[in-house]
């Protein structure tokens, strides 16, 4: 017993672990925080745990290369053994990990926890938010399957409008104007190594501040936070009500990690893992491509838009709301914290979440989505096929066959997530066309090499037809307002 | 699960009677009625007459690899049941009836492009020249995107529903013989770019772009599913 115990105390004296333990999961709280409330942080915490784990774990299968991606995922799907819980389990993990860090934002809001002096535990998670979602939507590019294509060009096309440096951003994103084998390696290191590692150091800011500034105490109304106040009273609450973090005020939080693990589990056993759904390929549309879905919400919106607000809002509404989460905890840095207290707070939760709610809605049953079978139902008027050479009909017959008529009207028929073309050729030259079609744009898919030179040929010849008799064709100079 | 494929003989597709199959599936190349549309008509009594129905059956399971005309059937990860095919077989038919002396689907003997040349000028020119009233055939992008087989069914129906004749009316003041059309058919064939042979299947790229198979490409997953 001896010796042991001379182990011990010799391993403690090296490694400080004692004085670590009290520094640390030992620091004393206030009692009150032990309360269901608080446990959204250390949930959201176990979640990163169990993806850091069941990530690792893909990421022995996974192979970052267009040509591989999606069979491994088709292998762990239905070859590997468990394969596929271990995907169900780590895309769970993620949609509850959005969903608990949410609760746990909404939670601090509410409970004025970013006040003075925990300004920067806000700011820094904030930033853990970002790349949160960071690491969200590059999870789901990497599943690489039609959703994911589809999701990404039209990210890229989204990204590809902001005036002046677009086409860099695209390139920065992708790796390259089209979607190819270096985008995938380049959203791999995103996701595996850059982004956790940035995630990583953040949470260990985050836990650090936690501990010197000490965890918010449980808002009374009428206590309000005062600069020169506030440090003296919290030493008096932690001297007068103080418990040990560990084992005193764990209790629910460890209740709370372990039903969020049988929830994940459960979730994942149940539902199983997403996708991957069909070989990435732009012209089978035959899914109707809508992002994850932390992301419904911002492509409802951005599909909503009128085409004259949408540059303002891409540029506009990410720093406008980046600004407002940052600038927060300074010009809202003292005053009362009770939720009880602060109905405006308590309004602007309640509309956030609403305007939320409704648009990941509306972008769940959007009515923009392509029409399916437009492409082999919907006939071309008999006018735009009467003296056309016979490639221009091949052409049409391309357009129909590559699907373009499920987003693109024609006489009327077709689907309405793009413009109809039956005057695209007084809007575009054919080299236009070509790029339209080889790079995307708006929220076309970019068909890169999806499409034989002689494919794209032919439909260009074709689209050039497609103008009413008595207006021009589109020239190179005359038409300003397209193609930024 | 969500990503089980079809049960067999579960079409996404429902209908299961002729009209509104052809509607759903054709219509938007072959023509509102089988006319009038990019593709070839369907509805036309010459066409139906020679192309055998087991052929037309299996084109329609199978599309034609290069061309625009996709895969239906299920095998192929198209959307059409067997009996969804033998019903539109079977309407297809019903658009004509046997005519006498029709050349043969397939060219039994093999053609020489040199008389082919020389018929050609001698009885498409007028219309298929550059610059003439319907333009060129002979174009490398056109006969990269179709088959052998469809031109050879071009000169032999023509196309009556947008003004070009029928083989009998082709050949100045006589019907073109089964070698002249064999011959007309080589000819246009030799004319394709030797790297394009009417397959889309080589443009995936070194630089790594995801492969598109032509079987794929051409094979048209119909979404019954939404997820
Ligand atoms: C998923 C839906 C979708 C599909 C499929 C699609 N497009 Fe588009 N297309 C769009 C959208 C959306 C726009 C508008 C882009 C913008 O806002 O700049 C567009 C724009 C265009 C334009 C420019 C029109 C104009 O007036 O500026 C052309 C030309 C075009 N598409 C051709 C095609 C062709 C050819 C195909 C098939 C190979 C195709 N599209 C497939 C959605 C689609
Ligand atoms: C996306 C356009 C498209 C759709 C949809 C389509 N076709 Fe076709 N089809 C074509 C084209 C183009 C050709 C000519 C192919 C070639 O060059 O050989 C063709 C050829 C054919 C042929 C063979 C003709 C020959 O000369 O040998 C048959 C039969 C046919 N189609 C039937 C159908 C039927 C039945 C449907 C509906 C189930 C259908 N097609 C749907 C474009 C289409
Ligand atoms: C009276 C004019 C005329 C003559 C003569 C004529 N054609 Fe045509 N051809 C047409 C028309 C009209 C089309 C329909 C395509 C179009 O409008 O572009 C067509 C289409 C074709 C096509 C394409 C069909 C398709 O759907 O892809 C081929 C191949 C063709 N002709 C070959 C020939 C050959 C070979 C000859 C000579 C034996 C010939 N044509 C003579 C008028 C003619």
């Amino acid at each position: 017993m001896n010796t042991a115990r001379k182990i011990a105390l010799w391993l403690d004296d090296r490694l400080h672990l004692t004085a670590l333990f009290t520094a640390t999961a030992g620091h004393e709280v206030p009692a009150n925080s032990g309360s269901w409330f608080y446990v959204f942080g250390s949930g959201t915490l176990l979640c990163f745990v169990i993806q850091v784990i069941t990530g690792a774990c893909l990421a022995f299968v996974y192979i970052p290369s267009t040509n591989e991606a999606y069979t491994s995922l088709e292998y762990l799907n239905h070859a590997q053994f468990l394969g596929w819980y271990l995907r169900a389990v780590h895309v769970w993990g993620s949609n509850f990990m959005v969903a608990i860090m949410t609760m746990h934002m909404i939670q601090v809001f509410l409970f004025g926890a970013y006040k003075y002096p925990r300004e920067l535990t806000w700011v820094s998670g904030v930033f853990l938010l970002l790349f949160t979602l960071g690491m969200a939507f590059t999870g789901q590019v990497l599943r690489f399957d039609q959703d994911a294509y589809w999701g990404l060009s039209i990210g890229a096309s989204i990204t590809g409008r902001i005036p002046l440096i677009g086409a860099q951003m695209v390139h920065l994103l992708l790796a390259g104007p089209i979607i190819a084998g270096e985008t995938l390696s380049r959203f791999f290191t995103f996701h595996v190594f850059l982004i956790p590692g940035l995630i990583i150091a953040l949470i260990s800011m985050h836990l650090r501040l936690v501990l010197t500034k000490g965890i918010n105490e449980y808002p009374k109304p009428g206590d309000k936070v005062r600069r020169e106040t506030y440090d003296a009273k919290y030493k008096e609450i932690i001297k007068t009500q103080g418990v040990p973090f560990v084992p005193d005020a764990i209790g629910k939080d460890l209740i709370f990690s372990g039903l969020l693990l049988i929830a994940i589990l459960t979730c994942a056993a149940i539902f199983g893992p997403k996708g991957p759904l069909g070989v990435p390929d732009p012209t089978i549309v035959d899914t109707s491509p809508r992002p994850d879905f932390y992301f419904l919400s911002i492509f409802a919106a951005l599909a909503l838009l009128p085409a004259w607000m949408e540059v303002l809002i891409l540029f506009g509404a990410p720093l406008v709301v980046l600004s407002l989460l940052l600038g927060l905890p300074f010009f809202d840095n003292t005053g009362e914290k009770s939720a009880r207290t602060r109905p405006v707070a308590v309004l602007i939760v309640i509309v956030t979440v609403l305007v939320l709610g409704v648009l990941t809605y509306m972008g769940e049953t959007s009515p923009w989505s392509p029409h399916m079978t437009a492409w082999s139902e919907n006939p071309i008027p008999v006018a735009y096929l009467r003296h056309r050479t016979p490639l221009q009909l091949r052409g049409a017959a391309f357009l129909q066959n590559k699907q373009c008529r499920n987003c693109h009207a024609l006489g009327g028929v077709g689907g309405e997530r793009g413009p109809a073309l039956d005057d695209v050729a007084t809007r575009l030259t054919a080299d236009e066309m070509v790029r339209q079609i080889i790079q995307g744009g708006g929220n076309m898919p970019a068909y890169g090499k999806k499409l034989s030179p002689a494919e794209v040929e032919a439909i260009v010849s074709f689209m050039q037809t497609l103008r009413p008799n008595y207006r021009p064709a589109a020239l190179v100079s005359t038409n300003p307002e397209i193609r930024k | 699960m969500a990503c089980l494929p079809h049960p067999s003989n579960e079409s996404p597709v429902k209908a299961t009677e002729f009209g509104s199959l052809y509607e759903q599936n054709c219509a938007g190349c072959h023509g509102t009625d089988g006319k009038n549309g990019p593709a070839r008509p369907l509805h036309d009594p010459v066409f139906v007459a020679y192309m055998p129905a087991d052929q037309i059956k299996l084109v329609i399971e199978n599309g034609r690899t290069g061309t625009p005309m996709p895969a239906f059937g299920q095998a192929q990860g198209g959307p059409l049941n067997d009996g969804q095919v033998a019903a539109l077989v079977q309407g297809i038919e019903s658009w004509g009836k046997p005519i006498d002396g029709i050349p043969s689907y397939t060219a039994a003997t093999t053609g020489d492009p040199h008389s082919g040349a020389r018929l050609f000028a001698q009885n498409c020119f007028m219309c298929h020249a550059k610059g003439a009233a319907v333009g060129p055939v002979t174009d490398a992008a056109y006969l990269t995107l179709v088959s052998d087989q469809g031109i050879r069914s071009s000169i032999v129906t023509g196309r009556p529903d947008l003004g070009m004749p029928d083989w009998r009316h082709l050949h100045v003041g006589k019907a073109l013989s089964e070698q002249e059309i064999t011959d007309l058919a080589s000819y246009l064939s030799s004319l394709r770019p030797a790297a394009a042979n009417t397959t889309t299947a080589e443009h995936s790229s070194p630089t790594g772009n995801v492969p598109v198979n032509s079987a794929d490409n051409s094979a048209i997953r119909h979404t019954g599913k939404k997820q």
